[in-house]
């Protein structure tokens, strides 16, 4: 008669042995849509504050929002978040300085200036198995790219005396 | 008769068993994820659509400047008739130059009162295009997963209108005291900002049959001007179609996409709305 002892340990085995590597690649892949969701978060809050704001310091703007994101969360297997630069600052239109007749003087009467930032940020992720099916490298980088209109209104102001 | 129970092959059933929860599971949560994801993203998109729509309401600042216009002419038109009434009582001949300049006065304010009505059909009409243009180049685009996809993000419907308790940017001024002693005992400003409210007729004393209305157009304060930008929805006030004469400061648009499951037809819509406050007016008066 054959032995039934220790049937079920070896289905155990061969079940683990197959489903481990299994829920690694599950594992990983969360890592990765986690990260690639965070990395569209971290892009659309940057972008959203470099366009708040005077344009010529939209750089300094995104790169702040990015940097409070990385300080406070930080993972071994999600590498921080990166700006690209250039940020694509696209002016359509702005105040245009005029000559008063008076003074004689430069200035601008103000107004909104509109146009549109792009930023995009990039992100590594270290996964365990799944880089080897995909490329083979490691870390994988992923990369979001937003756009949001020019929130600034330009305050009225003396630009510069006529010479 | 009484058989023993075959043991072999449980484990492998109960192990497969498992696995197929697991997976279920999983698939379950990436199409649930897929979905608020996706959300968020058209959120984002909104916004950015009601920033750019809200910004092109005051294009040049030209509220702003509208608001200016009607303030001048009511002082205009004040004045006239204050002087009209002195000529009558101390230079009766000098009387119909007067009254001559207080009928081009409130001439010229009924000319404003119809370009008012023009620059809102012109602002609606803006809006329409705006939405036309958006509507025909973002027409399918967007799949989330195999057998589930959002796509025809399109906006479904704008109201325009203004944010509640926002003043005009129209300043009261002491240039004309007893004018000024006039606006301040009616409900016409603001008593902490000193700021004419908004949608509010500021009738004159004696030339009532004119109407002026001030549009909430954000003050620009110590050269601080307020851009355009994303505000709650719970303080949009929608403007009904029969006050034309209202200049819309806000607006609120309503978007959708379309959610197939499996590959069909429709399923449903994925709908959410952004609301935006126009630029400020950046002329000050303070």
């Amino acid at each position: 008669m054959r032995r039934r002892n220790g049937q079920s340990l070896i289905e155990v085995t061969v079940g683990i042995v197959i489903f481990v590597p299994i829920f690694l690649v599950l594992f990983d892949l969360s890592v990765i849509l986690f990260a690639v969701q965070q990395n569209e978060s971290v892009c659309r809050n940057a972008v959203q504050s470099a366009a708040s704001g005077d344009p010529s310091e939209a750089k300094s703007r995104a790169l702040a929002v990015i940097e409070q994101h990385n300080r406070s969360s930080h993972s071994h297997l999600v590498g921080g978040y990166r700006l690209n630069e250039p940020i694509e600052v696209h002016i359509t239109s702005s105040p245009v300085p005029v000559q008063d007749i008076i003074t004689e003087n430069m200035v601008s009467a103000g107004g909104p200036v509109t146009g549109t930032v792009t930023a995009s940020t990039e992100v590594d992720v270290k996964p365990f198995v799944v880089q080897a099916v995909y490329t083979g490298k490691s870390p994988l980088t992923f990369r979001s790219k937003q756009s949001f209109p020019i929130k600034y209104v330009l305050a009225p102001t003396m630009v510069a005396p006529r010479m | 008769m009484i058989t023993a129970r075959k043991s072999s092959g449980n484990m492998t059933v109960l192990m497969s068993l498992v696995f197929g929860i697991v997976v279920a599971v999983c698939v379950i949560g990436l199409a649930v994820n897929s979905l608020f994801f996706q959300r968020t993203r058209d959120q984002h998109e909104a916004d950015a659509v009601a920033v750019t729509l809200a910004g092109s309401l005051n294009a040049q600042n030209r509220l702003g400047q509208f608001n200016e216009l009607e303030c001048f002419s009511r002082e205009l038109i004040y004045v006239d008739r204050t002087q009209f009434q002195t000529c009558l009582e101390r230079e009766p001949i000098m009387a119909p130059l007067a009254n001559q300049l207080l009928d081009e006065g409130r001439t010229d304010q009924r000319l404003l009162e119809n370009e008012r009505r023009n620059l809102g059909q012109v602002m609606a009409k803006d809006v329409r295009e705006f939405v036309h243009q958006f509507n025909q180049q973002a027409q399918s685009r967007q799949t989330m997963l195999p057998w589930l996809s959002a796509n025809n993000f399109q906006i479904q419907q704008v109201k325009l209108g203004k944010i509640k308790n926002v003043l005009s940017n129209i300043a009261l001024s002491d240039a004309i005291p007893d004018l000024a002693r006039f606006d301040a005992e009616q409900p016409f400003v603001d008593a902490r900002s000193r700021l004419y409210k908004a949608d509010v007729d500021v009738r004159l004393p004696v030339d009532s049959d004119l109407n002026f209305e001030f549009a909430a157009v954000p003050a620009c304060i110590k050269g601080t001007c307020s851009p355009a930008r994303n505000t709650n929805e719970d303080v949009f006030w929608q403007y009904a179609r029969a006050s034309a004469h209202c200049l819309p400061t806000a607006v609120q648009i309503i978007c959708g996409s379309d959610v197939r499951v499996g590959g069909g037809e429709t399923s449903g819509k994925l709908q959410l709305r952004s609301t935006a406050i126009t630029a400020g007016a950046s002329a000050s008066d303070m």
